[in-house]
């Protein structure tokens, strides 16, 4: 016996074959102070946010003054990140969020992984057709 | 971006068009919608008395009371089409012109680039007086496929 899932979602979100990976635009936010706007990657298998940290630096963040986190990469090699509490937006929506700051000057990609991203929303992805389904968990479905 | 739950957002019970007594159910909500027929409300109900339109038809204060409601809603379509029509144009100048900043940091605004420079401090010094922040990225040396985490 076969079932049949129906999910809806708020937002579509068409993203471009010409870069690789899946970008989503993103902001980041401290209080009501300076913001940024950047692309990030989504990465579902990226166990938090992680931003170089130059934009930590244009929003005014002491990078090593946050929570010290440890990351693996594929190929064995570690980096450490700090978490910092800011507003991401995101599409439609925006949140608080612990998200990392990488130290090393030469991190070049900015991803957005399960905690403070992906465990806030329902996801849905068709590749085939370029296109990126969210909407908040706590959204009526 | 597109709006793909305006429709579920309309349907919401109780929502702008509805007040707490009122017999005007989402389903007629979205009908008016679909018509836009709002101001012709009672002329779409051929099959109902007078008598019902005077008890039920919603009176012009009700419309209004929704009125900051839906220009809330208005404003955040608004929003959100326009956050998507900038995406799609950075998109594009991106997929045209990023290899010519290879290793550079950029700031564009939809299909304009505002600054170039070494290093992102560079950058943002140069966009620091706009009223809303540009995208700033740091265009890849080399884009090669990512392996993944």
């Amino acid at each position: 016996m076969s079932t049949v899932e129906t999910l809806t979602f708020r937002s579509r979100h068409d993203y471009s074959s010409s870069v690789v990976g899946i970008d989503i635009p993103v902001g980041l936010k401290i209080g009501d102070g300076r913001s940024v706007r950047l692309l990030a990657k989504v990465d579902t298998g990226a166990a938090n946010c992680i931003f170089q940290r130059d934009y930590a630096e244009q929003l005014g963040i002491d990078v090593e003054s946050g929570e010290r986190k440890t990351f693996g990469t594929a190929v064995g090699s570690r980096f450490d990140a700090y978490g910092h509490t800011v507003t991401l937006s995101c599409l439609d929506w925006e949140f608080e969020a612990v998200v990392y700051f990488a130290v090393p000057r030469d991190y070049s990609r900015n991803v957005v992984g399960r905690s403070g991203w992906l465990d806030r929303f329902r996801l849905g992805l068709i590749d085939h057709d370029l296109t990126l389904f969210l909407s908040h968990y706590d959204d009526l479905s | 971006m597109t709006d793909a739950l305006l429709v579920s957002d309309q349907q919401i019970e109780k929502g702008f068009f509805a007040s707490a007594s009122s017999r005007l159910c989402a389903r007629d909500a979205q009908s008016l919608l679909d018509n836009h027929a709002l101001q012709a409300w009672g002329l779409l109900q051929p099959c109902r008395s007078a008598a019902w339109l005077d008890d039920n038809t919603m009176t012009l204060q009700a419309h209004l009371s929704g009125a900051p409601r839906a220009l809330a809603s208005l404003a955040r379509l608004r929003q959100r089409a326009e956050g998507g029509r900038q995406f799609r144009e950075e998109s594009t100048w991106l997929a045209d012109n990023s290899r010519t900043f290879s290793g550079r940091w950029i700031a564009l605004e939809g299909r304009q680039l505002l600054a170039v420079g070494a290093t992102s401090k560079e950058v943002f010094s140069k966009v620091a007086n706009r009223a809303k922040p540009p995208l700033v990225i740091h265009v890849a040396d080399e884009d090669l496929p990512f392996a993944g985490w």
